[in-house]
């Protein structure tokens, strides 16, 4: 074992660090020092001992190096400029050298000797491509964007390359706020490298935030797609560019191009028209997804391509205006294509995904609940394996039975719907709130009120918010007003079942009949409801009875709880469908006067400044 | 109290003119306390929405009706003439406000007058004309003053670099210094931001507009700007700045003759004796501070505090700053910028947060502290016939608002105590010059 001892020290000898070794040399601790007074920023002190240094080693590059930090740092130009000359001596073509002198006499501030010293870099090696790199990088050091690009174009016409430094130029273009030249120059770049054009995206998006950015971009890339018809990579910027500006239309017609040109058989049309779909623009996504159908049969795509068509078409021919319930035929489209869909690929998802928009459009858009029922009742059967899209359906079928009036039907579903998984969550809730309502309609008070205890446990979910204000009621009248709390839940029932001529009977007969009605407030606001109701009654201008129903509580009931909702919908009531701004700003200054604390009190604020038109 | 005639001519006045005299002064005495009933604006808890009630009072300012400003009195109310136009206003802002008659409107005068509260009237009349000094470009980030006026519909002007140097500030009465590096190093982003567009597009643009100014580099612009803004507070200006504005401003008076800026601000290194080369009599709010060398350091100087880069020392749960109680009748104007409804109020931060005591100026009144500490957070002192007032932080009710974050809503913060020390400062120049009493 005796060996292992000159072995340790042999190996610890080894291991020493050479900054250990080297510490022996005198002018490499002297280094050391001036380095170590550099970095703590004392460069007074790391002067005199670098020219210390300097005296007996004029020659080394990286004492000439440390002294001309330090002379830069501290403002001393001319020294600085003496030593590159000095090294200029030894190695006359030193190019970094001479574009650093260009750097250091612009620092000076002598733009005209900047220029000769940059002059001079360039002489050394004009034809080779470093040289002008080495320059142009030099002169962005000092913030000279405009002169690094004249280099960079001199490099292009002395070494013939007119393609060169075409990313340099563009991004310093794009620097300098130049979008029209930025763009030109990474048009080069795209013609030359097409697989760039993600990275050129990414560096023309750095100014297509601002909109002139965009505007010049667009142009440029339009101009280039004229000379260049076939190229598909500038055709894709020009897309790109168009979505950027949400011009669906013109990215429409641009990957219409890209498709044929590049054989995609579909697939490129397909991408946009679903962005389209995403984005809201119904009129490119339908041109696109129709398209993609007609030219493309064999498409894999082609039944999505039909949901998108379809769906865009529903999109489409919603009314402008919530008060336009003309139907002439509005649907045609967009039920003829989801039928197309149920009939061509039967037992798919997308089949029922087709007939529930059929289900809804004949529920909500047609008022033909019979009509939705078939779809719905279809989908129960057979396409309940496509879970969501059934639970759904479940719970339209519900509501269809209740407006069918076939209540056992519709309470069975929705107790289906509300009861234990598969169904489950947001579904569950609004089926147990309907199941509530059908009770409350149904007289069942206490099975109501049981549900609707449950629903309000979850507190902040959207069906404890309607409620609610349903369980207050039949807590306040279920038991001292059976008879009111009867008509009035009558009238709910018709009204969900869009009887509203009854609807209307009914609490004209109560509000009649009774003046001490403790209810009859509540039976003036469901009939001002119904008449303001855009898909309520056939007959239009009933403005005036609306008003004049939640007028009854404005000026007759004084104690009511709907008075602050009388009100705000009167006088939204007076600001469309009478367009009387005065009354309109009358009736909601007398709500925040009345109801300062009303929950439509900032509404009402807001509505009245619109009205003045003041710009807040 | 009686209508004083001037002697001599009332002997010889004849009845006619006694009860002329007397009707006079009716009508120019009594609207005050008549039965025709005054407006209060109450600025304590009942408030529903403070901010707002700062535009109302300008708003009625702007109509010509006068507005006396009750400091110290249910948290700096307001009281004006009961017209039905200022109530209705009242309501559709959602500002609350109590109809007084007469003789409730006179008890609270007298109140306010009594020698041993603490209160006093300050009579507001008219509008002040206001600007934000803000660059023309988008910057990721927002400005709490703005914000503020905007939500209590206060109108203001957008000026920047050009109009200062042309001496456009003369039309204006008040001046805020929007979130700005006055000292050219584009608020030291560049560590973090500096291949971001915005910062780039920052960059190039003050570095044009300092070439079209005849400024080599765009801190001696920046450096011209502080001192017009200067010149413009000692012509009686009133100056409000927070957050960086207000060590930046200070920063860059003290250094008008020193290059700070390191390479990548200005293209080359800073003055070696920078630091020593300060003239810190040129500052309005601090003095002796020593400036951060660190180029990619978040920070101007030893000012702030806690510095920008260590901002995790603070716990927002107990970081509060507490007002100083000013006396109404001896002190009026501390009293108007210290007007709240709470005196303890939650801290926010900034790029510059707070001012270390010790580097505030003598001669500057200190607002509001963070108690135990040496951590000052809102400034006032006079230069010249103007004003200038600090105010740390960057936006009062977000703690710690970061570059890109959204803007704050203030209808969810209508109540904010911090933003309510900002509607003080815009109120403030609106006030009738009183004499001092002391």
């Amino acid at each position: 074992m005796r060996w292992i001892v000159p072995l340790l020290a042999f190996l610890a000898t080894a291991a020493l660090p050479l900054p250990a070794l080297a510490q022996t040399n005198p002018s490499d601790i002297r280094t050391r020092l001036a380095q170590s007074y550099e970095k703590s920023g004392d460069f007074e002190s790391a002067l005199r001992v670098y020219n210390e240094l300097f005296i007996s080693d004029s020659g080394n590059f990286s004492l000439i190096e440390s002294l001309k930090r330090c002379h830069l740092k501290l403002k001393q130009h001319d020294e600085v400029i003496a030593l590159i000359e000095h090294g200029l001596r030894l190695h006359p073509r030193d190019l970094g050298a001479l574009a650093q002198l260009g750097n250091v006499w612009f620092l000076k501030g002598d733009e005209a000797k900047a220029l000769d010293g940059w002059q001079r870099a360039v002489a050394i090696e004009p034809n080779d491509e470093t040289t002008y790199r080495v320059v142009g990088s030099s002169m962005v050091q000092v913030r000279q964007f405009e002169r690094a690009v004249e280099t960079y174009r001199t490099a292009r016409t002395n070494l013939a390359k007119p393609n060169a430094f075409a990313s340099d130029i563009a991004y310093l273009y794009g620097v300098m706020q130049k979008f029209r030249e930025s763009t030109e120059e990474y048009l080069v770049l795209l013609r030359e490298t097409p697989a760039q054009l993600n990275y050129i995206q990414s560096r023309i998006s750095s100014f297509t935030g601002n909109e002139a950015g965009l505007k010049e971009a667009t142009l440029v890339v339009a101009a280039a797609v004229k000379s260049a018809p076939q190229n598909v990579e500038i055709r894709r910027l020009h897309a790109w560019l168009s979505m950027e500006a949400k011009d669906y239309d013109a990215a429409f017609e641009t990957y219409r191009q890209i498709d044929v040109l590049t054989a995609a058989g579909g697939k490129e049309l397909f991408g946009f028209a679903e962005r389209a779909l995403n984005e809201k623009r119904y009129s490119a996504a339908s041109r696109a997804y129709a398209e993609v159908i007609e030219r493309n049969p064999n498409f894999r795509e082609v039944p999505r391509a039909r949901y998108g068509l379809a769906r865009s078409y529903e999109e489409m021919a919603a009314p402008a205006k919530a008060e336009d319930t003309s139907l002439a035929g509005r649907y045609t489209r967009a039920t003829e294509m989801y039928g197309r869909i149920v009939f061509d690929h039967p037992n798919t998802d997308i089949a029922a995904r087709a007939l529930l928009r059929l289900a809804l459009i004949k529920k909500e858009k047609l008022s033909d609940p019979a009509g939705a029922k078939d779809y719905l009742e279809k989908i129960s059967s057979e396409y309940k394996i496509f879970l969501p899209t059934a639970i759904e359906a479940k719970l339209t079928l519900g509501e269809v039975y209740i407006e069918l009036d076939d209540l056992d039907r519709a309470a069975t579903i929705l107790a289906e719907v509300a009861g234990p998984p598969p169904f489950g969550g947001a579904d569950r809730e609004q089926a147990a709130l309907r199941l509530a309502e059908l009770r409350f309609y149904r007289e069942d008070y206490k099975g109501a009120s049981a549900i609707l205890s449950d629903l309000m446990k979850n507190a902040v979910s959207d069906a404890a918010n309607d409620a609610i204000p349903l369980q207050m009621l039949i807590a306040e009248q279920g038991k001292e007003n059976a008879a009111g709390l009867r008509t009035y839940a009558s009238a709910r029932l018709l009204r969900a079942q869009r009887r509203y001529a009854e609807a209307l009977e009914v609490l004209d007969g109560a509000l009649t009949s009774d003046t001490a009605d403790v209810l009859r407030d509540r039976y003036a606001f469901l009939k001002g409801e119904i008449l303001s109701s855009p898909s309520g009654l056939s007959g239009a201008g009933r403005t005036d009875d609306a008003i004049a129903a939640f007028s009854l509580i404005i000026d007759t009931l004084p104690e009511s709880l709907l008075r602050d909702r009388s009100m705000f919908s009167a006088a939204g009531l007076y600001e469309t469908g009478k367009a009387d701004r005065l009354l309109a700003i009358g009736m909601y200054e007398r709500l925040l006067e009345k109801y300062p604390n009303s929950i439509h009190a900032n509404a009402a604020r807001k509505r009245i400044r619109e009205l003045r038109g003041d710009s807040i | 109290m009686t209508f004083a005639c001037p002697t001599p001519v009332r002997s010889r006045l004849f009845r006619g003119e006694i009860l002329a005299c007397t009707l006079v002064a009716v009508l120019i005495f009594f609207p005050a306390i008549s039965p025709a009933q005054k407006l209060l604006i109450p600025m304590d808890l009942k408030q529903t929405n403070h901010l707002k009630a700062y535009g109302i009072a300008y708003w009625a300012l702007t109509r010509g009706i006068e507005v006396d400003w009750l400091l110290n009195y249910r948290s700096g109310s307001f009281l004006v003439d009961g017209l039905d136009i200022v109530s209705g206003e009242c309501r559709v802002r959602g500002v609350t406000y109590e109809q007084l008659d007469g003789s409730q409107a006179s008890a609270i005068y007298s109140e306010i007058q009594a020698e041993d509260n603490n209160m006093d009237v300050i009579r507001l009349e008219k509008p002040p004309k206001i600007a934000v000094y803000v660059p023309p470009n988008f910057l990721p980030w927002d400005d709490a003053v703005t914000l503020a006026m905007e939500y209590a519909e206060i109108p203001y002007a957008k000026i920047w670099d050009d109009e200062v140097l042309r001496d456009s500030l003369t039309h204006y009465d008040w001046l805020h210094l929007h979130h700005e590096d006055f000292t050219g190093q584009y608020g030291k982003f560049y560590a973090s931001f500096a291949a971001q567009p915005w910062y780039v597009e920052q960059q190039v643009m003050y570095e044009r507009k300092a070439k079209e100014n005849g400024f080599r580099k765009v801190s001696q612009m920046k450096g011209a700007v502080a001192q017009k803004i200067k010149e413009y507070v000692g012509a009686g200006g009133f100056l409000f700045a927070m957050c960086s504005a207000t060590d930046t401003y200070d920063i860059a008076l003290a250094s008008q003759n020193v290059d700070i800026c390191d390479a990548m601000y200005d293209g080359d290194p800073p003055d070696p004796q920078f630091q020593k080369k300060l003239d810190y009599s040129n500052c309005l709010a601090f003095t002796g501070f020593t400036l951060e060398s660190n180029p990619l350091r978040y920070e101007y100087s030893d000012i702030d505090f806690p510095p920008s880069d260590m901002v995790q020392l603070l716990n927002p749960e107990t970081d509060y700053f507490t007002l100083f109680e000013f006396s109404a009748k001896y002190d009026p104007v501390p009293t108007m910028l210290t007007q709240d409804h709470a005196n303890i109020i939650r801290g926010f931060l900034g790029q510059t947060t707070n001012f270390k005591k010790r580097l505030v100026r003598q001669t500057v009144t200190i607002l509001a502290e963070k108690e135990g500490t040496e951590e000052v957070r809102y400034v006032h002192g006079n230069f010249g016939r103007g004003t200038f007032t600090f105010y740390g932080g960057h936006d009062p009710e977000d703690y710690q608002h970061q570059v890109g974050d959204p803007p704050t809503d203030l209808s969810l913060h209508k109540n904010s105590p911090g933003y309510r020390l900002i509607l003080n400062n815009i109120l403030f120049p609106a006030a009738k010059k009183k004499q001092q009493k002391t």
